[in-house]
């Protein structure tokens, strides 16, 4: 024990000896470690640690097969499937929602999943006040209650005590507090930051959802029974799913699956997870061949030391260990140094726009990453002193103690090892580097893409009716009741001839599907005279429009005419269709005239809108989203009857202004609303501009990251190049001495220790580039625009990394010239 | 018309070195001139400037003061890029520690030289290569490294790459210094046939018994030139 000690006190002695080096190998080892333990810090958050829910790895997702609304399905199939499966799992629903919560001062749009009235006490979730939902306050017709999140409760509801019991309205309805969740409750995940001031409502069937199987939009969260095994839980769920089809003609064939709820949540996150960390791994491999090579540059500078350690009877087992120990002291500070760097990232995490990482949240540095870092540093330790280590315990003492046999030259293995290091380093940058550009070239093709509109003086924001009902409050009209006036006539339309009469405002249209927005919603429909059944029915995303919405954003026609203002509720009921669909449906035929039933009784629209026009395929879902087909029909035509109203007008739209120049919308806009339509809540005011930003956030995010990873190796690079070809006139200015006294010029020696430099980017971008080839596959989900062997990035790179080569040679070069012939041999 | 100016002639040549605001001497006023085909040796004890001399002798470095005239060409204010041509061309280096690169093959090092002269074709300088080598006898070693040799076959390669640029004259600074006495003399006599084929000699040696094989022995002390009966004196007075 008391020699390990001596080790490690001897250890700390020599890098207090050379603090430059010390720094160089902390701070490099540091910067390895930092970024590794944040990215395992995020990794073990998302993708690692169990979901907060009782039981959760036996929580599963049920989904229908090849069906929209992201896995969404009716709740005649969610009743059968629960039913089906009760052998083998407890099953629960939800579905995605928003609503408005309304004070006496204001109204605030905000996320309001809607749940079975048995999830809660499935997820074994405790309120922080009051209770959960009872299985009464699920069904139809029963009590109107909600539970809050504490976020609400805090800032709606300023904190007050006795909440539970008191009623608050809700989309304009009365509901009775019976809960508060704690702000550590998330589900469901993915919600992003809204959910820390969401509400939730029971899930009531509405007698829409209790006759058509169609209806489709509740998710199914299911929890296997203990014991029970994925393959089983599939197996019951084909059998529910086979009666549902025997039973119902038009759902033969009908198939779900299911999947981890964790996998869900996770989603497309984790191929971008592994992919940062293989990044990362990377600059942590290059920081430790850097330290590797400072350490060998301290073993050879340390020969004699060596030497006379092995002459006085030190064996190889204790050499090795000296030098581990110094290469583990290096490891630990690296460590420390990479602890604070990992805090400071973790607290970078927390600044990213809500939703940009799943449970983001919840990401906080645990004794789990400390374990991790533990492991790196071991890793580290292992990577970086072992080759210096063997080197230096294989010392000849006799040939190193005899000065006469001081070699002239570099004839080395200890020299040739450095310099394969800095071409490791060099091929792994490389690979970052391609990396970054094919991510560059991405980012660049996305920010030029064609989105079908143009985003130049268009800002956006969300409208919320106080009493809008949302998705899981939809149904039609009985026939003979009293259809409610439009919201489109009551507030949009003479809002929007304010708008449009506001100083500094172009024009003013709502949609009800903002492009690039990211929403989805969609309908079955048949083309009049061609039908199909009921399963096969084609589906395309709905929206309504006001009139100008075309001038608004610029998107041109292809065919026919746009929505306009002459299409009221009682002229002939019109639709636009776009590229996709008309493509998709129509093949060369002229879909100008056809008509399009769109359910008749069951929706509520009777009459089949004529198409009109066919307008340029508008990016909805994201620029790398192929175009979904879609149908655009007139606001005014939308009959409040019919379950359209509600799903697409009696709630969120999304207003879109034409200013005359970058000017803010948003006191304006309240203000009209504030006259015309009180009660309305506004949120989400922002620029297209900022929407497409966020749109390609992830390829931001993933180019900034590797980015920053392939600038840090680049640093590593330099700082290895640098050393080695330090080392190198270093060790050669003897050499170098002997050539000037030979007659060599201050050219041919500068062209020999850039050709040094030379050789060793040489074949470090050989195997990289040859590597990058293989690797860029991997990437090739995330590039939009570009082939993975691109040659302009790779031109690129050969580039950059020669040009770094050359300016990290310059400094050796400039020493090497000026050594002094004469001063050199005389050190005979 | 043969050429009866001296290869080398220098007069009042001084040297010195400024170190912590010390002035050292190094050379003070020395007068020398070597004929061609003149083998001379340089000695005297340690400290006394031959081997300073010899450095300035073989354009490594510059003096304080004097003038240094090199087949009738004055040297002693050229540049860095001129003393290096003129080193090239016409003066071969052979040193106590053979100075060979361990990198290089026994041939290569020879060839060094010669790549440092444009516009000689590779050809030519194959011949030289072998031609130098046949002359020290390691013809036959010619792709050995450096470590593959004994000390006295190092120094014979290292008279060949003096020999290769076929230069006016040899400057050696203690060839014998790292050898053994039979290496040694083995060195001495691959010296003394260079010079009976005509090659014009400078070496700087300590030891009398090489400085005998010289035509001329110059003595230095305390960085002048001096008889060998001053020499004697000194050393006697140092003694005393």
């Amino acid at each position: 024990m008391r020699i390990w000690l001596a080790d490690i006190s001897f250890a700390l002695r020599q890098l207090r000896k050379a603090p430059g080096f010390a720094l160089l190998a902390v701070l490099t080892l540091g910067l390895g470690i930092g970024a590794n333990t944040a990215m395992f810090t995020v990794l073990e958050n998302v993708l690692l640690r169990p979901l907060p829910y009782a039981g959760a790895s036996r929580l599963v997702a049920i989904s229908p097969v090849g069906g929209s609304m992201r896995g969404a399905t009716s709740w005649l199939n969610y009743v059968d499937i629960r039913g089906g499966m009760k052998n083998v799992a407890e099953a629960g629903g939800y579905s995605d929602d928003f609503a408005v919560v309304q004070t006496r001062d204001t109204a605030t749009s905000v996320v309001a999943p809607h749940l079975t009235s048995n999830l809660l006490t499935m997820l074994g979730a405790k309120p922080l006040l009051g209770r959960t939902f009872t299985p009464q306050e699920g069904l139809r017709g029963g009590p109107q209650v909600v539970l809050l999140s504490e976020g609400v409760w805090r800032q709606e509801f300023h904190s007050d005590p006795s909440i539970v019991g008191k009623v608050v309205h809700i989309s304009g309805e009365p509901r009775t507090v019976v809960g508060v969740m704690p702000t550590s409750f998330h589900f469901p995940e993915n919600t992003g930051s809204g959910i820390d001031t969401a509400v939730w409502l029971p899930l009531q069937p509405t007698s829409e959802m209790l006759k058509a199987r169609g209806y489709d939009f509740l998710q199914i969260l299911a929890k296997l029974h203990p014991g029970v095994s994925l393959a089983r839980g599939q197996t019951q769920l084909n059998a529910a799913s086979q009666q549902i089809g025997s039973l119902n003609k038009n759902y033969r064939g009908l198939k779900f699956t299911l999947m981890p709820y964790s996998n869900q949540v996770v989603g497309n996150i984790r191929p971008v997870l592994i992919g940062l960390s293989a990044a990362l791994l990377l600059v942590l491999l290059i920081a430790c061949a850097n330290v590797a090579n400072l350490l060998l540059a301290r073993a050879i500078g340390r020969q004699q030391e060596f030497a006379v350690r092995v002459a006085l009877g030190a064996g190889r087992y204790r050499l090795l260990r000296q030098v581990m120990t110094e290469g583990a002291v290096l490891s630990a500070l690296g460590c420390m140094a990479g602890l604070a760097l990992a805090w400071l990232a973790i607290v970078g995490v927390h600044r990213l726009p809500p939703n940009t990482i799943p449970r983001m949240q919840t990401i906080h540095i645990r004794w789990t990453v400390v374990l991790a870092l533990a492991g790196i540093a071991t890793l580290t330790t292992m990577l970086s002193s072992l080759l210096p280590a063997l080197l230096v315990s294989d010392t000849d003492p006799n040939a190193t103690l005899q000065a006469s046999s001081r070699g002239v030259g570099t004839r080395s293995a200890r020299s040739k090892l450095t310099m394969w290091l800095v071409s490791a380093e060099i091929a792994l940058s490389t690979l970052l580097l391609v990396g970054t550009g094919l991510l560059a070239r991405t980012m660049w093709n996305l920010e030029h893409a064609w989105l079908g509109f143009h985003t130049t003086r268009v800002t956006t924001y969300q409208v919320t009716p106080p009493n809008a009902s949302g998705f899981s409050g939809m149904q039609v009209v009985q026939p003979g009741a009293q259809a409610p006036t439009s919201v489109n006539t009551l507030a949009y339309e003479p809002v929007l001839e304010r708008l449009r009469h506001t100083p500094g405002f172009e024009d003013a249209a709502f949609t009800t599907l903002l492009p690039l927005g990211g929403s989805n919603i969609r309908t079955s429909y048949q083309v009049v005279g061609h039908k199909v059944s009921e399963l096969n029915a084609p589906e395309a995303l709905i929206t309504a429009v006001s009139s100008n919405y075309g001038r608004v954003m610029e998107t041109p026609m292809m065919q026919g005419r746009m929505i306009d203002g002459d299409d009221a509720a009682d002229t002939t009921p019109v639709a636009v269709i776009n590229e996709a669909l008309a493509n998709g449906e129509f093949r060369g035929r002229n879909p100008i005239g056809q008509r399009l039933d769109l359910g008749g009784k069951e929706t509520g629209i009777l009459v089949p809108p004529t198409i009109v026009g066919v307008i340029a395929n508008e990016r909805m879902n994201g620029l790398q989203s192929p175009v979904a087909p879609m149908i655009m029909l007139p606001a005014a035509q939308v009959p409040t009857s019919s379950l359209y109203y509600e799903a697409l007008l009696n709630t969120q739209v999304n207003f879109v202004v034409k200013t005359r120049g970058n000017i803010p919308v948003a006191k304006e806009a309240r203000e009209v609303f504030h006259q015309v339509a009180p009660g309305f809540a506004l949120d989400s005011f922002q620029t297209m501009s900022k929407v497409l930003d966020h749109t390609t956030f992830h390829q931001r995010l993933g180019l900034e990251l590797t980015a920053s990873f392939a600038g840090l190796a680049i640093l590593m690079v330099v700082a290895g190049l640098f050393g080695v070809l330090s080392q190198y006139v270093g060790f050669r200015k003897r050499e170098i001495g002997i050539r000037l006294a030979l007659g060599a010029s201050r050219q041919d020696v500068l062209r020999m220790v850039f050709r040094q430099s030379m050789l060793m980017a040489g074949y470090g971008l050989l195997c990289g580039l040859a590597i990058s080839l293989l690797a860029s596959r991997l990437i090739r989900s995330f590039l939009f625009g570009v082939q993975t062997f691109d040659w302009m990035t790779y031109a690129g790179v050969l580039v950059v990394l020669l040009a770094v080569s050359v300016a990290a040679a310059v400094w050796p070069a400039r020493q090497a010239v000026s050594v002094d012939p004469m001063a050199t041999l005389r050190m005979d | 018309m043969e050429n009866t100016q001296p290869l080398i002639e220098i007069e009042g040549l001084t040297k010195v070195f400024y170190t912590d605001e010390i002035e050292t001497h190094a050379l003070s006023g020395v007068h020398l001139k070597i004929e061609r085909g003149e083998y001379v040796a340089m000695s005297g004890p340690s400290g006394c400037g031959k081997s300073t001399l010899l450095s300035i002798v073989g354009l490594l470095d510059t003096p304080t003061a004097g003038k240094y005239l090199l087949n009738g060409n004055e040297v002693e204010n050229l540049d860095f890029s001129q003393r290096s041509r003129i080193r090239n061309q016409e003066i071969g280096f052979i040193f106590q520690s053979f100075n060979l690169i361990g990198d290089l093959t026994v041939y290569e090092n020879v060839e060094l030289p010669l790549t440092y002269r444009s516009g000689m074709a590779a050809s030519e300088r194959k011949r030289r290569v072998q031609e130098s080598l046949e002359r020290v006898g390691m013809a036959h070693r010619m792709r050995h490294y450096p470590s593959q040799l004994s000390g006295g076959q190092q120094q014979r390669v290292a008279v060949a790459r003096a020999l290769a640029g076929s230069p006016s004259i040899l400057l050696a600074d203690e060839p014998t210094g790292n050898l053994d006495s039979k290496n040694g003399e083995a060195v001495m006599e691959l010296l003394r046939n260079l010079h009976r084929e005509g090659s014009t000699i400078c070496m700087v040696t300590h030891d009398p018994r090489f400085a005998a094989h010289a035509d001329r022995n110059i003595h230095l002390f305390d960085g002048k030139v001096v008889s060998e009966e001053e020499l004697q004196q000194q050393l006697a007075a140092i003694q005393v």
